[in-house]
């Protein structure tokens, strides 16, 4: 019987003591391997560009990120629709999380576009509209991320971030089409556009690579980030559950006491 | 090396250590976080989905 019960407990995997499992170790293995190939060749091996120079080996970090940040924010929206629709906490934890890895991403594309800008431009920042509507974009998850830190009951700050979800995605294709609708500094469509097509091998092998390893950094941070989201909540519903139960505890004496 | 040059080169390798340092921090705090709070969270309540 003692012999059964233990057969029986060792065929149940062990709980996780993070955040971290076979899967995304493995995930995170394969990005780092792009990782190095996209440091190798972009700040190594490939030439200079002929019309950007050496400023190109920042548009190889430019481009993953911004790439990165826009799919995080894509999956923020379709989660927002989702809890809409399901109102599950699968779907609020997941675009929540997203929208910081958006956010995180986001800002780290530009302060890179100003150091581009600083090189190129002669200054960090100018009022154009790429940039401004990158900007506002920005903003908007800023104060998406701000909302859910507000205090509310969960199912009203989930409602509430998912509104703010679907309505701050629509950005996107402002800030993407912002170089072909208005005339500014910043130059045409890169992401989802055409990439130089004068690049050469080893160029558009460093800008592959280095997206492909942007990419998997979102993905690989998005189960991590999640999961802990996860972790938090079970985390808060027990400090609530115990709260409740020092409540009963200082009561009952008192009731005691009264009867 | 010029000012030019020297500017260049200080945004290209800012560039990449701003990249790599805030996505490593960011990555690094989150695994932490996850630790911490696997220690308060008892087994049977560390199932995600």
């Amino acid at each position: 019987m003692t012999t059964t019960k233990t057969e029986s407990l060792s065929t149940v995997p062990a709980a996780p003591t993070g955040t971290g499992s076979r899967g995304t170790r493995v995930l995170g293995a394969v990005a780092l391997l792009f990782l190095v190939i996209a440091v190798a060749y972009g700040l190594l091996i490939s030439p200079p560009d002929a019309q950007l120079g050496n400023t190109i080996r920042i548009i190889y970090m430019h481009v993953p990120t911004v790439m990165a940040a826009y799919l995080a924010f894509l999956i923020t929206a379709v989660s927002s629709g989702m809890y809409l629709w399901k109102r599950t906490e699968f779907w609020d934890l997941l675009g929540s999380s997203a929208a910081e890895i958006g956010v995180l991403f986001f800002a780290v594309t530009i302060v890179d576009g100003a150091l581009w800008g600083k090189v190129t431009w002669g200054v960090f920042w100018r009022w154009e509209p790429r940039l401004t509507t990158s900007a506002v974009l920005l903003i908007m998850y800023i104060g998406y991320l701000a909302v859910r830190a507000i205090p509310a009951d969960p199912k009203t700050r989930a409602t509430r971030c998912a509104i703010i979800g679907l309505v701050a995605v629509v950005n996107i294709p402002i800030v993407h089409k912002a170089v072909d609708w208005w005339r500014g500094l910043h130059q045409g469509k890169t992401v989802l556009g055409t990439i130089d097509p004068e690049m050469g091998g080893t160029q558009l092998f460093a800008m592959y690579s280095a997206l492909v390893a942007g990419i998997l950094v979102c993905v690989w941070l998005l189960i991590h980030r999640f999961r802990a989201g996860f972790l938090a909540e079970r985390a808060s519903d027990l400090g609530l559950d115990q709260a409740l139960e020092e409540r009963r505890l200082e009561s009952s004496p008192a009731q005691g006491a009264d009867s | 090396m010029s000012g030019a040059s020297m500017t260049e080169t200080l945004c290209i390798i800012g560039a990449w250590l701003v990249t790599f340092g805030a996505v490593g921090a960011y990555a690094a705090s989150v695994i932490l976080r996850g630790r911490r709070l696997s220690k308060i969270v008892p087994p049977e309540q560390r199932r995600w989905m």
